[in-house]
């Protein structure tokens, strides 16, 4: 157990490396601002609510 | 969002699944720990993680682990547990069975117990598996499993009753032809009796529904109690269920 302790409802970036878009599998952009992970591909930009994300398309917000 | 019916039911018994005696003592849960031979250096994934039991047992062994569900409240307890049991390496993501958001060939182990009789799709769940898993990577696999024929027909109906979410439990021969299709080695399976006490089992419903239950369990035909074994002892009664447990390997090609 290596990976260092993080305050809740942040995440911490290298976990998110082997994540992708659940739909294309295409990478994944972090906003650390928006807590979102978007997908450019599938145009969906999936929440992260209190550290944890989202990976359901239907509970993703639509990217114009 | 409409909830699934998945997510109705462990949304509204969350809490019943984290001190449930077989999914968080259950031998299947030690043996597999055992069987897979985690390594330290492993990156792992925990699918419908549910209350989180088989996460919690992997994680001493592995560098991370990711675990997933559908459920909004299993999530929740899991991610208390796992600061209760100062877990540091588990992440929780939402995610699909069907639809997993994790890179190819990314992973060393994915897990999965007592839940694939719920997913709407079990070859798409092994399809994803392969996806995700590296080559030579290995998944290991719990699940209630039913003789064949009519014996197993009864006994999913039986369980489907109970637990509307309770698609269907597969027999042993289905899943070895499903694990061989999609690509995986079988490396080791068994098949493991546990006895369920229909106490708590059924205390999700009322008299009426647990009545119903009752009697199904009791007056059935002989090849059915085989199988469930039902038995009255000390005024409380219990039945047998069976767990098939599969470790596989990925297989190099396709």
């Amino acid at each position: 157990m290596t990976t260092s302790e993080r305050p809740s409802g942040s995440v911490d970036p290298k976990l998110l490396e082997i994540l992708v878009c659940p739909l294309t599998k295409a990478p994944l952009e972090y906003d650390a601002e928006r807590q979102e992970l978007i997908s450019r591909a599938a145009k969906l930009a999936y929440p992260i609510r209190d550290g944890i994300p989202i990976m359901l398309p239907e509970e993703a917000r639509p990217l114009e | 969002m409409t909830k699934s019916l998945s997510q109705q039911e462990f949304g509204a018994h969350a809490r019943s699944y984290l001190t449930s005696k077989p999914h968080a003592q259950g031998k299947s849960l030690e043996r597999m720990v055992t069987l897979a031979e985690p390594q330290p250096h492993w990156h792992a994934l925990d699918v419908a993680t549910g209350a989180g039991h088989t996460a919690y047992a992997f994680a001493p062994h592995v560098a991370r682990l990711w675990a997933t569900d559908i459920t909004d409240e299993m999530l929740e307890i899991v991610r208390g547990e796992i600061a209760k049991r100062q877990l540091a390496n588990v992440r929780v993501a939402f995610a699909r069975a069907e639809c997993l958001p994790f890179d190819d060939e990314s992973l060393d182990l994915v897990t999965c117990r007592i839940a694939p009789h719920h997913f709407e799709s079990i070859p798409r769940f092994l399809d994803e598996t392969r996806r995700v898993l590296k080559p030579g990577g290995t998944l290991a696999l719990v699940d209630n499993v039913v003789p064949p024929g009519s014996v197993g027909d009864y006994v999913n109906a039986f369980e489907r009753l109970r637990d509307p979410s309770h698609l269907r439990a597969w027999t042993m021969p289905e899943w070895r032809e499903a694990l061989a299709r999609h690509g995986f080695a079988i490396a080791h399976e068994e098949e493991i009796a546990k006895t369920m006490e229909f106490g708590p089992w059924a205390a999700r419903h009322d008299a009426t529904m647990q009545a119903l239950l009752r009697a199904m369990l009791k007056e059935t035909t002989p090849a059915v109690k085989d199988f469930l074994r039902p038995t009255e002892k000390d005024g409380a009664l219990t039945f047998d269920l069976r767990e098939g447990l599969f470790i596989v390997r990925r297989t190099a090609a396709a």
